[in-house]
């Protein structure tokens, strides 16, 4: 369940560490997303070097999220960490690798590019 | 009465059986990839790539990535491609990327089909990623398209 101001781990080499959800798109009064849904981030922190400058507004995918999320068998995912994933306007991931674990709900929503790319699927 | 079997036989029938369906659910795969392959083989694509990741990951089993050299070519890769897996009984999950066409996902279950503009197959650097699988040999499955290429060529 992310929201305006929620604070997540970025998942990929775009050089980005941390991002700042500040709108859940789809919706005027969308509240909250959860896994394999758009956000649009500010950057808050970035590793030396990186293509990605801090204070950059960027489009992310949420990849994991603490919130357990229900699959259509009845059980329930949930993952340690809330991590997000880059992508551009045409909803390709900006990295090159996706580090850490992604849910599979991510093929069903079309971003089988990030599954694709995913070292680990769950 | 006689015919129930015993608790004891069940459970030894059931590894069996689903070893069978799996084996022969890669197996049907395997065929609609390299299908897939000669489709774009006959549409020119270039560097055509049969990974196979069953061992590697649980939800692909095989990815065929492909390279074309313009926009329209890879537009006729995919649907051409599409064509011949419909042919076949095979119908598309989910595409994604076709209207921008540098990076084209055609998603059929086992089989996930990746075409590529040059600059954007060597930016992500799927082999790369996925060197641990083993490439499936497709001379079979391209020979006759091959020799189309080159009677062309001459």
């Amino acid at each position: 369940m992310i929201q305006q101001e929620s604070r997540l781990v970025v998942a990929d080499n775009t050089g980005a560490k941390e991002v700042m959800c500040i709108k859940v798109l789809g919706g005027t009064r969308r509240r909250f997303a959860g896994i394999g849904d758009t956000i649009i981030c500010s950057v808050k922190s970035v590793i030396p070097g990186s293509e990605v400058k801090k204070k950059a507004i960027v489009r992310a995918v949420i990849v994991r999220t603490k919130t357990p999320c229900r699959r259509a068998d009845g059980s329930y995912i949930k993952f340690d960490s809330n991590a997000v994933v880059l992508i551009d306007k045409d909803s390709n991931p900006r990295g090159t690798r996706i580090f850490g674990a992604v849910a599979r709900e991510l093929r069903e929503k079309s971003f089988t590019k990030i599954v694709s790319l995913a070292s680990e699927v769950v | 009465m006689s015919k129930k079997p015993s608790p004891s036989n069940v459970l030894e029938d059931i590894p069996i059986i689903n070893a069978t369906a799996s084996e022969s659910q890669l197996a049907s795969t395997l065929i609609l990839a390299k299908a897939a392959a000669k489709a774009a083989a006959e549409n020119k694509a270039q560097d055509l790539i049969l990974l196979d990741i069953s061992r590697q990951t649980s939800i692909f089993d095989y990815f065929l990535i492909g390279t074309g050299t313009s926009r329209r070519q890879i537009h006729a890769i995919s649907d051409e491609i599409d064509h011949a897996l419909e042919a076949l009984g095979e119908t598309r999950l989910s595409t994604s990327g076709y209207d921008e066409s540098r990076w084209i996902v055609l998603d059929y279950g086992g089989l996930i089909v990746h075409l590529f503009d040059e600059e954007t197959r060597a930016f992500y650097d799927l082999e790369g990623l996925w060197a641990d699988s083993p490439p499936v040999d497709l001379t079979d499955a391209l020979r006759n398209t091959g020799a189309a290429v080159l009677r062309t060529e001459s």
